[in-house]
């Protein structure tokens, strides 16, 4: 039975991923029920994990006398109160209470790990061609971005050096993005050659 | 100037028709490449290899499934390495939604998985939502935000492998294969910052140049880059995966590209110049 189930999800897989790939032609009604049914799928999979895991650590510590964890249940339903015509601005509270805390848990990493920290590793490093190079780029797309001052002179010349830097960065963005997508379709063919056994 | 306009009207259809022939030939008659492993792909091997019997070793896949078809063979490979690792303890943690179903996926591709027993060398301990707070919690304490496995929805004290393990502190090395790099940045300020474990990665391939600023700032120990990457940690470990597989269709789809980025400027500027003689 599983075997069977397995095989039928294989080709339903297989019948999706070439629907996703017939927007290539046009946007057909195939394209639209695969994009569709992705949707749903990922939203119904997210609702089922998130009461797993209100159950799992919410509810199972309330049966073991965690009474506190009460109250992150109780926000969590405020939530729903936007829905009602009258008691909408209690829905506030929770999204102030998740707001400060994903805030303060953000803030607290952010400045030395992605301030100082970088800040250091570009000025305090051993003198190669690649640190000279990087030292240059940082300096220059600073400048770039500094509207203080017209850009003429040598603030000109430095701020064109900063923008071909920025253009170097996003062509290697770019290229990097081309190589994914590219890499992505060729997971999805492995999977097609592979369920037809046309690879091992 | 003909030529240049007819080529700047081809249809993208074709475009896309020759990429997908392009895309299926050298999977179907592979074609044998040069690899030599970049010092990026050896510093994650040499990573894992220095782990000793009774390091504890988190692996995080926040890959999800959109990322998987790319990032996947990576995780196969890393899954296999630290397998192959005797003593050294596997724990499976997901950050992202989707993710959870994938580390049965990667277990079960992964040959020396046969030799681990669950519970004692390897556990998936499951979802974990809240993102960045979440990963701060995790951090601070396992059993505050995970009470029961993601495999069995056993409570995790029931298995050995949980015995010493509370913290962020308990763990040697971080795992982090990931679909985009905020994951990696999350990792960074919450776990590599506070407790200095080290992180090991894959970002995903359109933030390799990103990934680059924290590997040279010393605060990613070590990083996959691209599809040669993977290819290249296959065969460090002896193994032909998908991601060998998809090596010689990204050199053939990238000439492709390249081509066509050519033709394509060409066209543009025959076709400007055109108008400004007009």
């Amino acid at each position: 039975m599983t075997d069977v189930l397995t095989l039928f999800g294989t080709y339903i897989a297989i019948i999706i991923t070439l629907a996703v790939y017939s927007y290539i032609i046009k946007e057909t009604d195939l394209f639209r029920f695969a994009e569709y049914s992705f949707l749903a799928t990922s939203i119904g999979w997210a609702i089922l994990l998130g009461l797993d895991t209100i159950n799992n650590v919410g509810i199972s510590a309330i049966s073991k006398g965690r009474y506190d964890y009460i109250i992150p249940i109780i926000l969590g339903l405020l939530l729903f109160t936007r829905f009602s015509g009258k008691l909408w601005y209690l829905a506030r509270y929770p999204v102030a209470f998740i707001l400060g805390v994903g805030l303060g848990v953000f803030m607290r990493g952010q400045i030395h790990a992605m301030f100082l920290q970088q800040i250091a590793a570009t000025v305090i490093t051993p003198v190669t061609v690649d640190s000279l190079i990087i030292l240059v780029g940082v300096l220059s797309v600073l400048v770039f971005f500094y509207f203080t001052r017209e850009h003429k002179g040598a603030l000109g010349y430095v701020s064109t050096l900063g923008r071909y830097f920025l253009m170097v960065g996003f062509g290697a963005t770019f290229g990097n993005t081309v190589l994914y997508r590219i890499n992505l379709a060729v997971g999805r063919i492995i999977f097609i050659l592979r369920a037809l056994g046309l690879l091992p | 100037m003909g030529w240049a306009k007819k080529m700047g009207e081809i249809s993208s259809k074709w475009i896309y028709i020759l990429l997908a022939i392009l895309l299926v030939i050298p999977l179907l008659v592979p074609i044998p490449l040069p690899l030599t492993p970049s010092h990026y792909t050896m510093e994650v091997y040499e990573t894992i290899e220095s782990l000793k019997p009774g390091d504890n070793v988190l692996f995080v896949i926040d890959t999800g499934t959109s990322g998987w078809p790319a990032l996947g063979p990576g995780v196969i490979a890393l899954v296999e390495h630290l397998f192959r690792k005797d003593g050294v303890k596997v724990f499976f943690v997901e950050f992202e939604s989707t993710s959870p179903p994938l580390v049965d996926r990667a277990v079960a591709a992964a040959p020396s998985a046969s030799k681990k027993k669950y519970g004692e060398d390897w556990i998936h301990l499951g979802f974990v939502a809240g993102e960045e707070t979440g990963k701060a919690s995790f951090a601070a304490d396992i059993r505050k935000v995970i009470s029961v496995d993601y495999k069995y929805g056993k409570p995790i004290d029931e298995y050995p492998i949980m015995k010493n393990v509370k913290n962020m502190n308990d763990f040697k090395l971080i795992v982090e294969p990931t679909n985009a790099i905020t994951w990696m940045e999350q990792a960074i300020r919450q776990w590599y910052t506070p407790y200095h474990v080290p992180i090991i990665s894959i970002p995903p391939f359109l933030d390799v140049p990103w990934a680059e600023n924290y590997y040279r700032a010393g605060q990613l120990k070590a990083y996959l880059a691209g599809t040669s990457g993977l290819a290249e940690y296959e065969k460090l470990l002896g193994m032909y995966g998908d991601a060998t597989r998809g090596l010689a269709v990204m050199t053939t789809t990238h000439t492709y590209a390249i081509i066509l980025f050519v033709i394509g400027n060409i066209s543009y500027f025959l076709s400007r110049r055109k108008k400004e003689v007009k």
